[in-house]
């Protein structure tokens, strides 16, 4: 009898008046997402199947802009271009971690120095990071191949040679993502209890044990929550690529990530349909690469 | 040979057969009437916008619009400046909002685009407007099925940059204006070899389209995109002898590797004293002025290939075909076109004016430099290659033209890759 009542409860709380004003609260938030998350991608979907005019005007081609896709020589190499890039900047988070406990460390001096020095990235402007990084890894005059040639290496062309270039820009994409992996993990790190700690040094642990079997597992809910947004960021590689590099760079047609294309594709060339596919396709390498961190967070994150 | 005026008359013919689809510049659906109408008397008061893309340049600009104030004080000129790289997007996304600029800068490469699609203002009727004034070939650049819709603003063609002083100290005679590719190429080796140490170039290379690969293909006989705009010429033999040509001074060493002329352009590398030769346009003069070889430096006419071979392009004025001020737009745009700022511009050294007989300006802006020879070019020099989708093409130059030129791959595969894509993109235009 007490379960029924129990259950009939909330039926009816569900059908009186109680029921829609959760929706008045969250409307405006509703809309907002509709209007600016699924809006564009259901017109993205529409205008992968049409051909644009160039000031406007749309007219159906079916799925010719799709065949176009399979046919671009341009489409594999960047893809590989994309992928490599995201997997050099996901590379940044063990970096991290390592980063993000050093700064933790009890009784550490200048703490907060190194804080804003770390975060400096975060806060300056992307296009000027470009800038002075192409500066840096200027063949004849920059900073990078000077070291080297200290050491007898004669330096590559950093931003315009293939591969090289590719190189260079993940370095300074790694080098600017550091600042919010530091700051996530920052936050998970104070949320370890010190105990834990205190029963590992009970046990014998040294601090490189600790690290392994304390910090390392309880982190891996902030590091799954890091790969995953990395990895978007990674996918959406375009303004350091565009800026580091300049226009006619003899590297660019190997180095164009999926979004670049999609830029020219759709600002440069006018080809919006086309364009629509290329974002579907980043779309769906995003989507696929969630899912697949998803699918493995259960082999190796610690939920407590 | 093909001469300027057969490959006009194939443009004109084109932009007649695109005249029967879409009549005009000035008649695309939408917004206010395509008529230009009466133009604002000297006492009207309105406020117009002017869109423009070189910050260089903004200065005479700007005394222009001062001295238009003075005849139409009522009207206020806002200007707006943009930068190149990204002033067709800007404009692109201007028009298809119907929110052009009352008056704007527009060039060869994007004309077509616009007129034919009835954005730019007939300007046959505009008072004070005189086609006789300007050199035949710009005002052909800027008209669209016989009716005028651009004025032309200035114009540039190429001549042969050197530097009298490293020349001789690599006891290379200076340029008379006969050289061939060959007596280019020979210097070019001589200079590099002797002051190599010094980190000096014979020519500083480079892909710069319009002022080194577009003449040279044309001078050996090849084209850029064919006359009646179907198809691209970049694997045509004459233009693949360019880019040989080109490829074979960088292979040799004798000019700089395209990855180098990507971190060090040309342009600097000439005008910091560290290039001997440099094919270029009048638009140079301005820059070398300022620059530490400003004493060391003249100007010879373009090389000599197989055939004749020089671009002519400059910027023009329009006015938006839709736009809601067009009696003010009128007077403004008159204006620009007029002797009179034609000689502001040209006493700034902005830009060699278009205006017949006001190159005077120029010269005496720019002491030093022989630019009579750049208005001689003029007289023979091809149009610009241009198409209605241009820009489209130009981004694909911009990504395969460095590979050819420099490497790594073959020059021909490269050029045939480039070539296809191209004729996609032309394929679409019809």
């Amino acid at each position: 009898m007490s379960h029924e009542t129990a259950s009939a409860a909330p039926r009816s709380r569900r059908g009186g008046t109680d029921g829609w004003w959760p929706l008045v609260f969250l409307g405006p938030l509703l809309i907002g997402v509709a209007v600016f998350y699924f809006w564009p991608i259901l017109a993205t979907l529409i205008n992968s199947f049409t051909v644009f005019g160039p000031f406007g005007g749309r007219t159906f081609n079916g799925l010719a802009n799709f065949a176009q896709l399979l046919q671009d020589s341009f489409i594999p190499r960047a893809v590989l271009n994309t992928l490599i890039y995201t997997v050099i900047v996901l590379c940044g988070i063990p970096l991290a971690v390592c980063i993000a406990s050093l700064l933790n460390q009890k009784g550490l001096r200048f703490a907060r120095l190194y804080q804003v020095l770390f975060f400096l990235p975060a806060v300056s402007m992307p296009v000027a990071v470009s800038l002075v990084w192409r500066m840096i890894f200027n063949k004849e005059f920059g900073l990078v191949n000077w070291v080297l040639s200290l050491v007898g290496i004669d330096g590559p062309y950093w931003v315009t040679a293939p591969w090289w270039s590719l190189l260079a820009v993940s370095i300074v994409g790694l080098w600017s993502s550091l600042p919010l992996a530091i700051i996530i993990l920052g936050a998970g790190l104070r949320g370890i209890p010190a105990e834990l700690y205190e029963a590992a040094q009970l046990d014998g642990a040294g601090t490189v044990r600790q690290f392994f079997s304390v910090t390392v597992p309880l982190l891996t809910p902030s590091i799954f929550f890091l790969s995953i947004i990395t990895a978007i960021n990674g996918f959406q590689l375009f303004d350091l690529l565009f800026a580091m590099m300049g226009q006619a760079n003899p590297a660019m047609a190997d180095t164009q990530s999926l979004v670049y294309l999609f830029y020219s594709e759709a600002f440069r060339q006018n080809n919006q349909g086309y364009a629509s596919v290329i974002a579907l396709l980043i779309l769906a390498i995003i989507g696929a690469f969630t899912l697949l961190q998803f699918r493995l967070q259960r082999r190796w994150v610690h939920y407590e | 040979m093909t001469s300027r005026r057969t490959l006009l008359g194939a443009a004109g013919l084109a932009a007649a057969g695109g005249a029967l689809a879409l009549s005009g510049c000035s008649s695309g659906g939408g917004g206010a009437s395509p008529e230009l109408g009466a133009m604002a008397a000297r006492s009207a008061k309105d406020s117009i916008s002017f869109q423009i893309w070189d910050a260089a340049q903004a200065p005479a600009m700007q005394q222009i619009i001062d001295a238009f104030h003075e005849d139409y004080p009522g009207i206020e000129v806002t200007m707006s400046i943009a930068a190149y790289a990204s002033y067709f997007e800007r404009l692109r996304i201007q028009a298809t909002g119907d929110d052009l600029p009352d008056v704007f800068w527009i060039n060869g490469p994007n004309f077509e685009l616009y007129a034919s699609h009835g954005l730019l203002q007939d300007l046959s009727d505009l008072e004070g407007f005189d086609p006789k004034n300007y050199p035949e070939n710009l005002v052909d650049l800027y008209t669209y099925d016989a009716k005028p819709c651009a004025i032309p603003k200035d114009f540039d063609t190429i001549g042969l940059w050197y530097n009298r002083e490293l020349l001789h100290r690599a006891g290379v005679d200076a340029p008379d204006g006969s050289w061939s590719w060959q007596q280019y190429r020979d210097a070019s080796e001589q200079v590099t070899r002797k002051l190599r140490s010094d980190r000096i170039w014979g020519n500083p290379g480079g892909i710069e389209t319009q002022a080194y690969i577009y003449p040279l293909a044309l001078q050996a006989g090849g084209f850029i995109v064919s006359e009646d705009k179907t198809t691209s010429g970049y694997d045509d033999p004459g233009t693949l002898e360019a880019f040989e040509f080109l490829r074979g001074m960088i292979d040799d060493d004798i000019a700089p590797d395209v990855r180098y002329t990507t971190e060090n352009r040309p342009q600097d590398l000439f005008s910091d004293g560290r290039a001997a030769l440099m094919t270029s346009g009048n638009w140079q003069a301005a820059v070398l002025q300022d620059s530490v070889v400003k004493e060391q430096i003249d100007a010879a006419p373009l090389l000599h290939g197989t055939q004749e071979g020089n671009v002519i392009h400059g910027i023009g004025y329009a006015m938006s075909a839709h736009g809601t001020h067009k009696p003010a737009a009128s007077a403004f745009l008159s204006f620009l076109g007029s002797e009179k700022a034609a000689r502001i511009q040209g006493a700034a050294g902005a830009a060699n004016p278009a205006f017949i007989g006001t190159n005077d300006s120029f010269f005496d802006a720019l002491p030093g430099f022989d630019l009579e020879l750049f208005v001689d070019a003029a007289k023979t020099a091809l149009p610009y290659p241009v198409s209605q989708n241009t820009s489209a093409w130009n981004q694909l130059e911009e990504l395969l033209l460095p590979k050819i030129v420099g490497g790594p791959g073959d020059v021909v595969e490269t050029a045939e890759d480039l070539a296809d894509r191209m004729d996609g993109v032309l394929a679409d235009e019809s």
